[in-house]
């Protein structure tokens, strides 16, 4: 099964005695995003490597206080360590270190002194085939385990601004998701409602997620309609004329021409700036004024670096928000910057820009958080359905539709996951990322065990658990054979 | 059911030699069609195999504005079953294909990634009963094959839909549309328009609607505020033109029908508009000329013919009327050619042409594709008629009995 290629951390146990000759491997490993946790003795390797389960031990042949090959026999007395793939770095080629080598399942090794190109190169190769996800890694649907799950996430739906339907929760959701918002009150006359096209607004600790009204679906779409009108910007009536003064960076003059006259029709005043420069030295000038910024693209050149000083020295309530196009499928929106995927159309652009226009601090004060003001709103509970790929030492890989920003808290429905986490449905995304053939699917890598647990514990205990599993199956089928 | 995914191609024609290479190794869990032309386009559209649509264009023309609506009429307005392949598509472009609901663009680099991401997505969709996008599809494909039959129970079939999904109560309003209900058909696609203020295929709709049911101020209002957020939109000047004609402001409807003209001269819209114009002003074969160069004419202007037809008839020009009424026939949406049928089929009656008047109705039956009592009644009158062979029917005034008149009767 092709599981998305950057969601996985690799963690590697580097055993060098030397600490100078450690900081060279180090060095390079990290810098292309392994995570290394170096030991510079057999002890201290064995101690590490029962702590992380790390997805591959780099050792020097011999050590201070042992083998490489008694490292790897060590290992292989323990049931759920054996798994651990180790490479060896033979330097001189005695008969003692290549010793090490003879009749042991070595993963791979390095001959004589490091040379970088080959060090990194024999790393990558042995991680592609050992463990590409880690060496615990399994298939959910090879382990028996129903792989059909519902992610879900607490909400309270607040009110609605205008176009947009406000709702409170801890995470940003991704514009490209589309959830059920199921009401979980006592009020069981409201019904499902299916959200689209999510922007997100963060004040302080709070995250206001922003869904246009106009994509909404479902039945549920009656009580959204009635949801109270949260007033921002003062008078509404006054708001009907108000034109959004919008800074509009394009290098290319008519196209900007073009979007200007369009945009009039939607209450949008787009005011070109030419140049980021000339962005900057707008934005400077009269921060106050500018309700939202679009860039058709942001790179990382001079004027980009200054543009985003400039940007980022501003205080957060003079700060508009930014929309920034991009071609890039992976670019997530967070905070005050949210992307848009190039070339976008049109309702898309102008419900993006519409939903910059509800500020942070309007929103927090006018949803009860920081005033007198008591909304209480309606607590619902985001759902999308997703399918369990599988289960590592920490956590495991959900597929979804979507991508799952990094950091969000998620609940996972599954009774099998529930079992093992006796109960907690709470888990945490660590990464994500679109699948290589196909775009439209994303992975989503969780943990799920805190600080201070075990992995070889949670590991143990998840291997007990699919062995009853896997036992109650086979009886079960005995069982029908039988009658 | 085996789909197809349909690209057409109005950019680059050496494209013919590396698309395959492209979409090579892509899931796209069906057929690929390449074409180049937007011809070949339209004679894949109504296949009935096509469920999605991706076109390579650079900027908003006719062709492209062609086949979406075509897309929409086949298929049903479904936007995410629809792509643009375009890097950097402008303004006009993107607002262009938006007045279609389109806003599905896909750059070019990674297209054929992109395209089978969306093609899988189309293909779950339509392949479940209950999702709207499955019920669109089935109701489109009864107003295509214009049986009344399958339209009625198609749109029952979204009723429920209908209130809380904008996509259903505009597939609701079409429903309508077809079987004739316009102020049914204002209230669905008001409904849809109210519930999704960004669709604009719904409140282009509702325009339409209004205007075919007489509420012209209306109407204009509905095309005017459209116009604010895209002055660009050919089809929809066509529609201001024609409703100043209905107010009889030919100055004002002049001047729409030049700006819609010059945005796309052969565009059948502004034909329409054009050919409006004429007709009120008398110049009836300057209209008549116009017909040939139109196609898919819709519920206003296929009313207008069949008025034009009657009031022909009922001077006793009734070859005129026939004349007229075959080209109308060619010219307008097939759920709406039953009417012309059956307007032609009482021009013979009064023309004494009895056969040629039972090939008319037995016509108008096929494409109503239901039963039609009115029909069976006129059927026989006829048919007594010949039998009798005593020309037509006279009230007791001793005029000639008008078309409704006869209706009635059969009635």
């Amino acid at each position: 099964m092709e599981i998305s290629p950057t969601i996985t951390s690799h963690s590697i146990v580097l055993v060098v005695d030397k600490r100078e000759r450690a900081i060279g491997m180090q060095t390079l490993l990290s810098k292309i995003g392994y995570r290394v946790i170096l030991a510079q003795s057999l002890y201290d390797a064995l101690k590490f490597v029962a702590q992380e389960m790390p997805h591959l031990v780099i050792s020097e042949a011999v050590l201070s206080d042992g083998t490489a090959g008694i490292l790897y026999d060590r290992l292989q007395q323990h049931p759920t360590l054996k798994h651990t793939p180790i490479m060896v770095c033979v330097l001189k080629k005695t008969k003692e270190e290549l010793g090490v080598l003879a009749g042991r399942k070595i993963a791979g090794f390095t001959v004589g002194p490091l040379e970088p190109k080959t060090f990194v190169a024999k790393v990558n190769e042995v991680i592609k085939m050992t463990s590409s996800v880690s060496p615990y890694f399994v298939l959910a649907e090879k382990a028996g385990i129903a792989p059909e799950l519902n992610l879900s996430i607490d909400a309270t739906a607040v009110g609605r601004s205008g176009e947009q339907l406000i709702s409170r929760s801890n995470i940003e959701i991704d514009s490209a998701a589309s959830m059920l918002c199921i009401p979980t009150g006592n009020n069981t006359d409201l019904k499902p409602a299916v959200l689209r096209m999510a922007t997100n607004v963060r004040e302080g600790e709070e995250i206001f997620n922003l869904f246009p009204v106009n994509r909404i679906v479902g039945v549920g779409r009656k009580w959204v309609l009635a949801l109270p009108e949260i007033k921002i910007g003062g008078n509404e009536a006054a708001k009907q004329d108000k034109l959004y003064k919008v800074i509009f960076y394009d290098p290319n003059e008519q196209r900007y021409e073009g979007f200007k006259e369009i945009m009039k029709g939607y209450q949008i005043d787009l005011i070109h700036a030419k140049s980021l420069q000339a962005g900057s030295a707008i934005l400077k000038r009269e921060p106050e004024s500018i309700h939202a910024i679009y860039l058709h693209e942001l790179m990382s050149d001079a004027s980009s670096i200054e543009w985003k000083n400039v940007y980022n020295k501003l205080p957060a309530n003079q700060k508009p928000p930014l929309i920034v196009g991009t071609t890039s499928l992976n670019a997530r929106s967070q905070g005050s910057t949210r992307y848009i995927k190039r070339p976008f159309g049109m309702g898309l652009f102008v419900e993006m820009l519409q939903a910059c226009f509800a500020t942070s601090t309007e929103l927090a004060g006018a949803a009860g958080k920081t005033g007198s003001n008591t909304i209480t709103g309606i607590p619902v509970r985001y759902q999308a359905p997703a399918t369990l790929v599988g289960l590592d030492e920490t956590g495991g890989i959900i597929q979804v539709k979507f991508p799952l920003l990094k950091g969000s808290k998620i609940k996972i429905e599954h009774k099998f996951l529930q079992s093992l986490w006796e109960g907690n449905q709470s888990v945490s995304v660590v990464s994500s990322g679109a699948t290589a053939s196909q775009p439209d699917i994303w992975h989503a890598r969780f943990d799920v065990i805190g600080p201070g647990v075990s992995k070889v514990k949670y590991w143990e205990k998840i291997s007990k658990l699919l062995e009853t599993m896997i036992a109650d199956v086979a009886k079960q089928a005995a069982a029908e054979k039988a009658a | 059911m085996s789909w197809t995914c349909l690209i057409v191609d109005l950019v680059d024609p050496r494209r013919t030699e590396t698309w395959q290479a492209d979409v090579e190794g892509k899931d796209f869990g069906c057929e690929v069609h390449y074409v180049t032309s937007a011809i070949e386009a339209h004679a894949a559209l109504t296949s009935g195999s096509v469920l999605v649509m991706a076109v390579f264009a650079k900027e908003s023309s006719g062709e492209v504005q062609s086949l979406l609506r075509a897309f929409q009429a086949n298929i049903g307005c479904l936007a995410d079953f629809q792509a643009i392949i375009c890097d950097e598509p402008d303004p006009k472009f993107i607002a262009g294909v938006f007045e279609q609901g389109i806003e599905q663009f896909i750059g070019t680099p990674r297209w054929a990634t992109e395209l089978a991401s969306i093609v899988r997505k189309a293909i779950a969709l339509v392949e479940d009963p209950s999702t709207p996008e499955s019920k669109t599809f089935n109701l489109m494909r009864a107003i295509r094959a214009s049986d009344q039959t399958s339209i009625k129970s198609a749109a029952k079939d979204l009723e429920e839909m209908a209130a809380y999904d904008f996509r259903m109560a505009f597939a609701k309003g079409k429903a309508a549309e077809a079987t004739g209900d316009y102020s049914g058909a204002c209230d669905a696609f008001a409904s849809a328009s109210g519930m999704n203020k960004m669709f604009r295929p719904s409140t282009t709709s509702l325009g339409e609607s209004l205007l075919v049911t007489g509420r012209v101020d209306e109407a204009l209002e509905v095309f005017k505020s459209l116009e604010k957020t895209n002055p660009y939109d050919v089809d929809r000047k066509a529609n201001i033109a024609v409703a100043y004609v209905e107010k009889g402001d030919f100055a004002m409807a002049q001047k729409y029908v030049e700006e819609a003209g010059n945005l796309a001269p052969n565009s059948s819209r502004v034909l329409e508009a054009k050919a409006q114009v004429l007709l009120c002003t008398g110049k009836i074969n300057d209209a008549f000329k116009l017909l040939d160069d139109m196609s898919e004419v819709g519920p206003f202007f296929a009313a207008k013919l069949n008025e034009l037809g009657i009031q022909l008839s009922q001077a006793g020009k009734g070859k005129s009327a026939l004349a007229l009424y075959q080209k109308a026939h060619k010219i307008v949406r097939p759920e709406l050619r039953y009417k012309i049928s059956l307007n032609a089929a009482l021009a013979c009656r009064r023309l004494k042409a009895w056969d040629m008047a039972i090939k008319y109705l037995t016509r108008c039956q096929k494409e109503f594709g239901a039963p039609y009592p009115k029909l069976d009644k006129l059927r026989e009158a006829i048919l007594a008629a010949k039998a009798t062979d005593t020309g037509p029917k006279t009230t007791e005034g001793g005029e000639a009995a008008t078309d409704n008149d006869l209706l009635n009767k059969a009635s």
